[in-house]
């Protein structure tokens, strides 16, 4: 598996002595496209999640993630591989074990709330405490549904039904539902692209609060990039059915090990060339637009390999007059000029290829003249797919 | 990772089976009614071939030895296929007006198949008899002015009479298929065309009927599997008029000739299937022609077109149909109820509901209505549990025996009544079951031949309810048995008492399933009927018709009442509009 290479640094090690909460080995779905071409909706994918762990899977629709979430929760059953879940084996294709979801003693909330529009709120919350077997008095029912409500700021809603509720409400209980069992690993299907972007940002940042205070480990779902950063102990980065690297937000955003992810996490500019010589991890690259040089992320390369030199908007210097000082620059042209506030974005022809980049706001750029851009090799990575 | 076969990593045994009660008690009910309704199906086809364990071609020569066989099955095709032409434009239109133009009239339209459901076919095809028979017709009376001798100028005994009353009771089928379908199409489809400056012919013409395609070739084939089997109308309107019908003959075959020629009759139900089988066939090729664009969300909101000049007209089409399909019946059946006999004239001074009150009095009616109430409570109330049940499992559990088991509940509505009753003979009526004659094998009959059409408003229920609301109970830590009591139940209970009205009505007020299994030990409204047509006037036949239509409007509309007025005063739990599906699951 490519994440490999950034493994060493993620959390789970961190917190080595605890077993993982979640153990994914192998695991593999197909789906029968309409054509009957069968495509691997999840493809061979191993993961471990530590217990309080914050893991985000990060994809464009369509890459598995969601189909990956659903076989943790046992809600669609995967055809290979093996999943555990604190320690018990919960599916296990060879060992033909499938424990039906009921019995996974998980959490989740759904991206359309899926709340139960008959029940109220404070019933909707209850629900999960009557597990098969757990009985609890009517009073310490309440009190649990109190707590839970207080700790995601609707204390007032309880008689209320759903519909009567805004979107970002009915978002609050559904978390309240699902944190009100005491579950140490909660499932998360995108459960705030229903609700407008303030109400997302604020649900956000109260969402990893409460994740650090009560301590369960999350499984997050999301094509928000931003929201992945702004969660994640650990971003996988999903394409294709596979995790296509598992590392710290900042790992997966200075350190991508591939074009896929360098161009699915932020913003990136990519320019086309040969090693032409190699330094430890610093590759030199011949290019169209003049020798670049930047760091080895991924796969390793040789002399005389192709391979892309990849830099992020912000790492690069744009400037009206040539730069002598700068080793690595080259000239292009300004196409358009995007006031962002606090700085300009740059939408540069750089040799037939167009790149981003920002400049200061004062800089006197217009459409259309030519500027220099110099890159510094300590920010530029060298990826060789 | 090795793992022993039955051990855990942490050494805890592995659970293969985790027992869910409720899930078990569904399938094994779901495929024990499966296998009653099945079964009598494959006792006809074996029956066409095996006579008391013989193989023989008897019934198939007995068949094709049948008097007037050719021309039989010439008038039931050419009645069945007219008429369904005929109501599916009718259908069509009124639904369209309904869902698409400012003509709807709310409630009173949207209801327009209930209120027909309530007159059962046979009241109305006698009421349509009092009506317009060429001499003493009430209707016809009135058109000569006042004329009580004299014939004309109409008369329903005729082939336009017939047409035009299998069409009167098809219309409902196309309503509502057509209007389903439109409910189900994206508008911006439509409006997207008239953007394009396509006018409203067009438009209709070209994107809003290959659209509901398929809904029309559902109707198509319900209508006409519903006509083949149709025994009421062609019994008092045919035979009148002298126009031998397939449905008509299979029952004098089994039920008014002595001793029964049952072997004729199995060998005539075989033409049914074959015809049933090509109006299967015409379907699923509409079906497969090309793409229909079906679906664009529940909830949304559609173009209405104005009609301005056309609104009166418009809504004067729903007005006749109402007055001919339900005001016009009803009316000569009250009438002739309250004179005791039928004339030509009526005597508004000797009109008196005690004609009514001895008809309600006679053991034999009190007898009929009670095992017509109790079968149509009894089986509304058992086949809406099942159809619920059933939607659930299917919806819950997809697996190839839930597939099977789904498929063959509702076999049979496509299948014609008549085979099914001629089945159920074959299957049950003899040993070991021995339930000839008894009230359980209409119960069973009646169970196998509606629940079909119970199980499409449980289905339509189910769906709306979605997946996620399951699956957040199954992640709650809920089985199957409390995710469908907490969740389902609560959430498809208005649909399921929708769906037992429409059951009860079905049931209490059946004449064609009771044409083939009635006798006088099982007597229902229905059997009534048949047996005073054979011995009696219509003078006795319209208190009956009267009966059954003001009981079952009673029972419907008071359910319907009770139903609203709860979920109203629950409007709050109304399902929440579910947002987007999650987009992954799209894969599948």
């Amino acid at each position: 598996m490519s994440g490999t290479a950034t493994e060493a640094a993620s959390p789970a090690e961190v917190s080595a002595g605890r077993a993982p909460i979640v153990q994914v080995k192998g695991l593999s779905k197909r789906f029968k496209r309409e054509s009957g071409a069968i495509t691997a909706a999840v493809d061979d994918i191993s993961l471990e999640v530590a217990a309080g762990e914050f893991v985000v899977l990060l994809g464009p629709s369509g890459c598995g993630k969601t189909t990956l979430l659903r076989m943790l929760a046992g809600l669609e059953v995967p055809d290979g591989g093996s999943i555990a879940i604190r320690g018990r084996t919960v599916y296990d294709a060879a060992a033909k074990v499938s424990v039906p979801t009921e019995r996974r003693s998980i959490s989740m909330v759904f991206q359309s709330y899926a709340l139960w529009p008959h029940m109220t709120v404070a019933q909707n919350i209850a629900y999960p405490l009557n597990r098969s077997g757990k009985r609890l008095g009517k009073a310490e029912i309440a009190r649990q549904v109190e707590r839970v409500l207080e700790l995601v700021r609707i204390p007032d809603l309880a008689q209320q039904y759903p519909n009567q509720m805004s979107g970002g409400q009915q978002q609050r209980v559904a978390l309240a539902r699902a944190l009100v069992s005491g579950s140490d690993l909660v499932l998360f299907d995108e459960p705030l692209s229903n609700v407008d972007a303030q109400v997302r940002e604020r649900l956000r940042y109260e969402l990893l609060d409460i994740q650090r205070e009560l301590g369960f480990a999350a499984v997050y779902v999301t094509h928000d990039q931003s929201e992945a950063m702004g969660l994640a102990n650990r971003i996988a980065v999903m394409g294709a059915g596979r995790i296509r690297q598992i590392a710290s937000p900042r790992e997966t955003y200075e350190n991508p090990v591939s074009r896929y992810v360098a161009n699915f996490v932020g913003v990136s500019n990519e320019e086309p060339g040969t090693v032409v010589s190699l330094d430890g991890d610093v590759a030199t690259l011949h290019t169209a637009t003049g020798e670049l040089q930047g760091r080895v992320t991924g796969g390793a390369v040789a002399v005389g390999d192709e391979a892309t030199l990849v830099w992020r908007p912000e790492h690069a210097t744009v400037s009206v007059q040539e730069p002598t000082d700068a080793r690595f620059r080259f000239p292009a042209r300004v196409e358009a000029l995007l006031f962002e506030g606090a700085h300009n974005e740059v939408v540069l022809d750089v040799g037939g290829r167009r790149a981003r980049a920002w400049a200061h706001v004062t800089a006197a750029l217009d459409a259309g003249s030519t500027v220099w851009v110099a890159l510094n090799p300590a920010y530029a990575r060298v990826l060789k797919d | 990772m090795t793992l022993s076969r039955s051990v855990n990593d942490d050494g805890t045994p592995i659970r293969r089976f985790h027992p869910k009660p409720f899930l078990i008690l569904s399938i094994v009910l779901a495929s024990l009614f499966a296998i009653v309704a099945i079964y009598p199906l494959l006792r006809v086809v074996l029956g066409l071939f095996n006579v008391n364990g013989a193989w023989t071609a008897a019934p198939i020569l007995h068949m094709f030895a049948v008097k007037g066989l050719w021309q039989m099955l010439v008038n039931t095709i050419v009645v069945v296929v007219v008429s369904s032409v005929l109501a599916l434009v009718v259908g069509a239109v009124l639904a369209w007006l309904n869902e698409r133009t400012n003509a709807r009239m709310g409630t009173l339209t949207d209801s327009l198949p209930l209120i027909t459901y309530l007159v059962p076919p046979l009241a109305g095809a006698i009421g349509w008899a009092l009506l317009l028979s060429p001499s003493a017709g009430v209707l016809n009376v009135l058109l000569r002015g006042g004329d009580p001798s004299g014939s004309g100028p109409l008369n329903i005994f005729s082939w336009p009479g017939l047409v035009f009353v299998y069409t009167l009771y098809s219309v409902p089928y196309a309503f509502i298929a057509v209007s389903n379908g439109l409910r189900n199409t994206d508008t911006s489809l439509e409006e997207q065309s008239r953007v394009s400056g396509a006018s409203l012919g067009r438009t209709l013409w070209s994107v809003t009927i290959p659209s509901i395609r398929p809904a029309l070739g559902g109707a198509v084939l319900l209508m006409v599997t519903q006509a083949l089997a149709l025994y009421s109308v062609p019994v008092i309107i045919g035979t009148g008029a002298n126009i031998p019908t397939l449905a008509v003959e299979i029952v004098n075959l089994l039920n008014f000739s002595y001793p029964p020629h049952t072997s004729e009759a199995i060998g005539l139900t075989l033409i049914m299937v074959v015809l049933v089988v090509v109006a299967w066939v015409a379907q699923s090729r509409i079906l497969r022609s090309g793409r229909h664009g079906t679906l664009g969300g529940r909830g949304q909101r559609f173009e209405v077109t104005t009609l301005k000049g056309w609104l009166w007209p418009a809504r004067a089409i729903f007005l006749l149909y109402g007055l001919f399909a339900v005001l016009l019946p009803v009316f000569a059946l009250v009438i002739v109820t309250l004179e005791g006999f039928w004339s030509a004239t009526i005597n508004w001074s000797t009109l008196s509901v005690n004609w009514f009150l001895k008809a309600l009095q006679d053991p034999t009616t009190t007898k009929a209505l009670g095992n017509s109430m109790l079968l149509g409570v009894v089986g509304a109330t058992v086949g809406i549990i099942i159809a619920a049940i059933v939607s659930v499992l299917v919806a819950r559990n997809r697996t190839r025996l839930t597939g099977v088991v789904d498929g063959a509940i509702k076999l049979p509505s496509v299948v014609s009544h008549i085979v099914i009753g001629v089945g159920m003979i074959l299957a049950f009526g003899g040993p070991p079951f021995m339930l000839g004659g008894t009230v359980a094998i209409l119960l069973i009959a009646y169970l196998v031949v509606y629940l079909a059409q119970g199980s499409v408003t449980t289905d339509a229920a189910v769906a709306q309810v979605g997946n996620e609301l399951a699956e957040a109970s199954s992640v709650a830590g809920a089985g199957y048995g409390r995710t469908f009591f907490r969740v389902y139940l609560p959430l498809i209970l208005p649909a399921m008492v929708a769906g037992w009205a429409f059951l009860f009505a079905r049931m209490a007020g059946d004449l064609t399933v009771t044409a083939i299994l009635g006798s006088p030990s099982n007597v229902t409204m229905g059997y009534l009927i048949m047996q005073i047509f054979h011995n009696g006037s219509y003078g006795q036949l319209a208190p009956i018709a009267i009966i059954i239509t003001v009981v079952s409007s009673v029972v419907v509309i008071a359910v319907i009442a009770i139903s609203n007025t709860w979920s109203r005063r629950h409007t709050r739990k109304r399902p929440i509009k579910a947002g987007r599906e999650a987009t992954a699951t799209v894969a599948k």
